[in-house]
C-alpha cells in the first residue's frame, strides 16, 4: 500500500492552472523523485499534500485512506512532514527553538531551555550542522538554514518526508551526508519524496521517479534503474534537448584585468586574497558553503570593510563605498544568492523587478518612465530566460521558485555592467534554463565583460569557467586552469579542501 | 488605481469593497435623515474628505518607503501658521505666502528625512519629537491666537463650491492624480516603492535607500504643508492647534485605503475612498446627534476592521513582516 498518494489533483491560481490531473504515489521504505521544469507544479503538489493548499479537485490518501487536510497541523498528525522550497525559519529565534518549534520541551508550562538545547544537539549532528544551538537563526548562512530545516523535519519523526529542493543551495559534500541520512530513513521504512533539478542526484539516489510537465504527470513512479538523464529531460521538456559540454574560453589575458585583487584582507577574516578577471573571462570561486566567497563579494561592493591590500578596476586602484557606487561609478553588478532576502521585491511585478537596472536608461523628460518602453526593454530578456508567468505584470511572489531566480538574474542581464559578480545564479533553475543562462553569460563574456562566478556546483564551474579558484576558510588555497575534466578536477579540489581543513582545525583548537 | 507598478491584473483592488461600504452607508443614512442626501450635505462631506485625503496622502508617501511620520500634524500647523503670519502680520501677497508655506512644509520634512536617514535613530522617535517641536514653534509664532482675516481668494478656495463639489476637492483630486502618476511612472516614485518593498534588494541593485527615505519625508512634508494651507482656507483662520488629530487620521485613511504598513505597496484610489468613508461617518454621527467624541473611537474600529476584512486583498501586505535586514534566512534556497 502507498504511504501517501495524490490522485487526479487540480489546482488553479487566479485562472493560472498549476496542476491538472496530477498523480503521485509514494511507497513506504522508498525514495521517490519528483522532477519537472520550473513552474511544472512540484511545489504546488507538495503543498497540496501538506495541507498548505486545498486542491480544487482530487483526493489525497494517507496509508490508503482518503483524508481532508485543513492545514499543516493536520498533515503532521497523519505523519506527513515537509521542508518547503523557501526557508521557513524565525530569524530572531535560536537554532534550537527553530528546530523544536512544533514540540518545544516544557517544564511546568514554561519552556525548558536547557533541555531544548540538549535535545537539539543530536539532530544538528545528524545533518552535520556544526552551530551553537543558542545562536540566532539569522546568523546562519542560507545553506545552514537549509540543513536546520531538514533537521526540523526529521525531528517530527514523520513517516512521510517531503523535501522540496533540499540540495539546491548546499554543496555536493553536504548533499552526500544528506543522502546517507535519507537512505537510513528509507531503510527504516520512511517514505521520502525528493525534488531536485540536479538529475545526477536524482538518478543516483532515488528508487522511483515521477515527472511533471505543465501540471500533468507524464512519468508516473517509474523505476529509476535503467533510466538515463536524457530520458528524464525528454520527459520534462517534451522533446530532446542538446547541451554544450563547456564554454569556449575567450578571455584576453593580454588585456588589462577588469578586476584585480592584490593581497586583499577584510574585516571578516579574508587574508591574502589575490585574483584577477580579464575582460571576456569567467573566473569561478569554488568552495564549500561557509568558505567566505559571498562575504568577499560583499566586501568588494563596499558592504564590508577591507583591512588590507588593493582592489584595482581596469588597472586603477579604487575604493568602493557601497553598491550604489559600485554600479553607477564602477559598473559592477552583483546577483545575490539570497533571492528573497536581497534580490526580489516580491510584491512588485516581473517588469518592475527586472527593470530596476534599466530605469536610468529609460527615463524620459522629468524622470518619467513609460510602461511601454519598460516592457520593450525587459520583455525580451524575460522571454529569453523563459520566465513562466501570466504576463510581465504578474507579481513576482506568485512565480515558482525557479522562475523567481530567473527574474533575479534577468535584472542584471538587462543592466549594462562591465563586471558581473554572480553568486549561485542557477539555484533551483531547471536544466534547460540553466543551459540558457550559461549561453547568456557566455555572450556577456564574449562582449568583453568580466564575470566572477561564485558557485558550489562544480559541474557548473566546469561548464563556464576559464580558471577555478578554490576558497576554504577565507583564503584561496588553490588555482586551476579549467581542463574540462570534471572527474579529475573534482578529485583534486576535494583533496585540497580536506587538506586545508585538516590544517585549520588544530589551529583553532589551540587558539 | 492601486499603485504597485503596473498591477492592473490584480484581482481585488482594495477600493472595490470600499465603494460597497460607501454605498451601504448612504443607503442606511438616507432614510434616517432627510438632510443626508442633499447637495449641501454632499458638499460638507466632500469638503471634509478633501482635507482628510491630503492628510492621508502625506502619510502614504512615507509608508511607501517603509517608514512613517508622526510629524504630519506639526508640519501642517507650522505651514498654515507661517502663511497666516505672512498674510496678516506682513501683508504679503497670497501667492508668496502660499509658496512659503509649502516651502516650510518641504523643509520640515527634509529635516525629518535627513535625521531619520543619517542619525540611525528610529523614525518613530525622530518624528514624534520633531512633530512636537513644529507644533510648539507654531504655537510660539501665533502666541496661541489664530490669525484671522485671511484674504478672500483663500477663503473662497476653502469654502466655495461648484454645485455640490467644493473647490478644495479639485485640489485634492489634482494632488492625488499627481501622486498616482508619481508612483506609477516616475523614477523617484519607483525608487520609494522599491526601497519600501525590499530595502536590501534595492540597495544591492544600486538604488540608494538613504535618498529614498529623505525624499519620502520631504515630499510628505510638502503634502502636509499643502494640507495646512487647505485647512486654513477651510477654517478661515490659521491656527496652531489644527493638526492635533492628523496623525491618527492620516494612518486611518492610508490603511483603510489599502496602503501597506510594511512598505512597497500604496493605493491612491483606495485612499480617496477611505477619505470619503471617514468623512461620511463623521457627518452621519453629527446628523444622528452622536457626541463627536465617538468619531475617534470609530476611526480606531475602522482601522481594525480594515486590517481584518482585508486579508484577502491588498491589505495582505500589512501583515507581511518586513524583509529581514542583516542576513536573510527566508531567502534564496529553492
Ligand atoms: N500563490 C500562487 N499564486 C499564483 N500562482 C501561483 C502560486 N503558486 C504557484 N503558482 C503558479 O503555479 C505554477 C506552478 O508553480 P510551482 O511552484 O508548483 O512550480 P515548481 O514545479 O515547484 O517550480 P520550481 O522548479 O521553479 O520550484 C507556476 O506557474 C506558478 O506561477
Ligand atoms: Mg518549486
Amino acid at each position: 500500500m502507498n504511504a501517501v498518494e495524490a490522485r487526479r489533483i487540480w489546482k488553479t491560481f487566479d485562472g493560472n492552472t498549476a496542476l491538472r490531473d496530477a498523480h503521485l504515489a509514494i511507497e513506504p521504505g522508498s525514495i521517490h523523485a519528483l522532477v519537472g521544469e520550473n513552474g511544472a507544479g512540484k511545489s504546488t503538489l507538495i503543498k497540496a499534500l501538506t495541507g498548505v493548499h486545498r486542491p480544487d479537485r482530487g483526493d489525497i490518501l494517507v496509508g490508503g485512506v482518503p483524508v481532508t487536510l485543513a492545514g499543516v497541523h493536520d498533515a503532521m498528525r497523519f505523519g506527513v512532514s515537509a521542508v518547503h522550497q523557501e526557508r521557513n525559519l524565525v530569524p530572531e529565534l535560536s537554532v534550537a527553538e527553530n528546530l523544536l518549534l512544533h514540540q518545544p520541551p516544557r517544564r511546568g508550562g514554561l519552556l525548558d531551555y536547557q533541555r531544548m538545547y540538549r535535545e537539539a544537539e543530536p539532530w544538528l549532528a545528524r545533518v552535520g550542522l556544526d552551530v551553537d544551538p543558542r545562536a540566532r537563526a539569522k546568523t546562519l548562512s542560507v545553506a545552514q538554514g537549509q540543513l536546520l530545516e531538514i533537521a526540523r523535519a526529521l525531528s517530527v519523526r514523520a513517516s512521510v518526508l517531503l523535501l522540496d529542493e533540499p540540495t539546491a543551495s548546499i554543496t555536493e559534500r553536504e548533499a552526500a551526508v544528506l543522502f546517507g541520512i535519507l537512505r537510513e530513513l528509507r531503510d527504516a521504512g520512511t517514505a521520502v519524496l525528493f525534488v531536485s533539478h540536479k538529475l545526477e542526484e536524482v538518478l543516483g539516489l532515488c528508487d522511483r521517479i515521477t515527472v511533471l510537465r505543465d501540471g500533468q504527470t507524464v512519468l508516473d513512479g517509474v523505476q529509476a534503474q535503467g533510466l538515463r538523464r536524457a530520458d528524464l529531460i525528454t520527459a520534462m521538456v517534451g522533446r530532446s534537448v542538446a547541451f554544450a559540454e563547456r564554454r569556449e574560453p575567450c578571455a584576453r589575458p593580454e588585456a588589462v584585468p577588469m578586476l584585480e585583487l592584490r593581497d586583499v584582507a577584510t574585516e571578516l577574516g579574508h587574508d591574502a586574497v589575490n585574483l584577477s578577471v580579464a575582460p571576456g573571462g569567467v573566473v569561478a570561486l569554488y568552495g564549500l558553503v561557509g568558505a567566505g566567497r559571498t562575504e568577499l563579494a560583499r566586501c568588494l561592493l563596499g558592504l564590508g570593510r577591507l583591512t588590507g591590500g588593493e582592489v584595482l578596476l581596469r588597472g586603477a586602484p579604487v575604493r568602493i563605498a557601497d553598491p550604489h557606487d559600485a554600479l553607477h561609478r564602477h559598473r559592477i553588478g552583483y546577483v545575490s544568492e539570497d533571492r528573497k532576502g536581497e534580490g526580489l521585491i516580491l510584491s512588485h511585478s516581473v517588469a518592475h523587478n527586472i527593470g530596476i537596472t534599466v530605469w536610468d536608461r529609460l527615463r524620459r523628460a522629468l524622470g518619467f518612465i513609460t510602461p511601454r518602453r519598460e516592457a520593450d526593454a525587459v520583455g525580451p530578456v524575460a522571454a529569453r530566460m523563459g520566465v513562466r508567468m501570466s504576463g510581465l505584470d504578474q507579481e513576482v511572489g506568485q512565480l515558482s521558485g525557479g522562475n523567481q531566480q530567473k527574474v533575479c538574474v534577468a535584472r542584471w542581464l538587462a543592466g549594462d555592467v562591465d563586471l558581473l559578480v554572480v553568486d549561485e545564479p542557477t539555484i533551483g533553475v531547471d536544466v534547460r534554463t540553466k543551459e540558457e543562462m550559461y549561453v547568456l553569460l557566455d555572450e556577456l563574456a564574449r562582449a568583453g565583460k568580466a564575470i566572477l562566478l561564485i558557485s558550489s556546483d562544480l559541474s557548473e564551474v566546469v561548464r563556464l569557467a576559464d580558471r577555478i579558484l578554490v576558497m576554504a576558510d577565507r583564503r584561496i588555497i588553490a588555482e586551476h586552469v579549467n581542463t574540462g575534466d570534471y572527474a579529475q578536477l573534482s578529485a583534486r579540489i576535494m583533496d585540497e579542501i580536506v587538506e586545508a581543513q585538516a590544517l585549520v582545525v588544530p589551529e583553532r583548537a589551540t587558539a | 488605481m492601486s499603485v504597485r507598478p503596473s498591477d492592473a491584473r490584480r484581482g481585488t483592488s482594495p477600493w472595490v469593497p470600499l465603494l460597497v461600504v460607501v454605498a451601504i452607508g448612504c443607503a442606511i443614512m438616507a432614510p434616517l435623515n432627510r438632510q443626508f442626501l442633499t447637495a449641501s450635505n454632499g458638499y460638507v462631506i466632500l469638503a471634509s474628505a478633501g482635507l482628510l485625503c491630503v492628510i492621508g496622502l502625506a502619510q502614504v508617501v512615507v509608508l511607501s518607503v517603509g517608514e512613517f511620520s508622526l510629524a504630519i500634524g506639526g508640519i501642517g500647523a507650522l505651514s498654515g501658521v507661517a502663511m497666516g503670519y505672512l498674510l496678516v502680520e506682513r501683508g504679503a501677497p497670497l501667492a508668496v505666502a502660499v509658496v512659503v508655506a509649502l516651502a516650510v512644509g518641504l523643509a520640515a520634512g527634509l529635516v525629518n528625512g535627513l535625521l531619520v536617514a543619517y542619525s540611525g535613530v528610529h523614525g518613530f522617535v525622530i518624528t514624534l519629537a520633531s512633530g512636537g517641536a513644529f507644533t510648539g514653534l507654531a504655537l510660539g509664532i501665533t502666541e496661541t491666537q489664530p490669525y484671522n482675516g485671511l484674504p478672500e481668494a483663500l477663503t473662497v478656495f476653502g469654502t466655495g463650491r461648484a454645485g455640490f463639489v467644493p473647490y478644495l476637492a479639485f485640489a485634492t483630486v489634482a494632488l492625488s492624480l499627481a501622486a498616482a502618476a508619481f508612483f506609477r511612472w516616475h523614477r523617484l516614485g519607483r525608487l520609494l516603492l522599491t526601497v519600501g518593498g525590499n530595502r536590501e534588494a534595492a540597495a544591492l541593485s544600486g538604488l540608494s535607500p538613504v535618498r529614498a527615505v529623505v525624499a519620502a519625508h520631504a515630499l510628505s512634508g510638502l503634502l502636509a504643508g499643502a494640507a495646512g494651507v487647505m485647512a486654513a482656507a477651510q477654517l478661515h483662520e490659521a491656527n496652531a492647534s489644527v493638526g492635533a488629530e492628523w496623525v491618527i487620521t492620516s494612518f486611518t485613511v492610508a490603511i483603510i485605503g489599502g496602503t501597506s504598513l510594511a512598505g512597497g505597496v500604496v493605493s491612491i484610489g483606495g485612499l480617496l475612498f477611505a477619505g470619503v468613508i471617514l468623512a461620511l461617518i463623521k457627518d452621519a454621527l453629527v446628523m444622528l446627534d452622536v457626541n463627536p467624541l465617538w468619531v475617534t473611537l470609530t476611526q480606531g474600529v475602522l482601522i481594525l476592521a480594515a486590517v481584518f476584512l482585508g486579508r484577502s486583498s491588498g491589505w495582505r501586505a500589512v501583515r507581511r513582516p518586513a524583509a529581514p535586514r542583516a542576513v536573510s534566512l527566508e531567502g534564496a534556497a529553492s
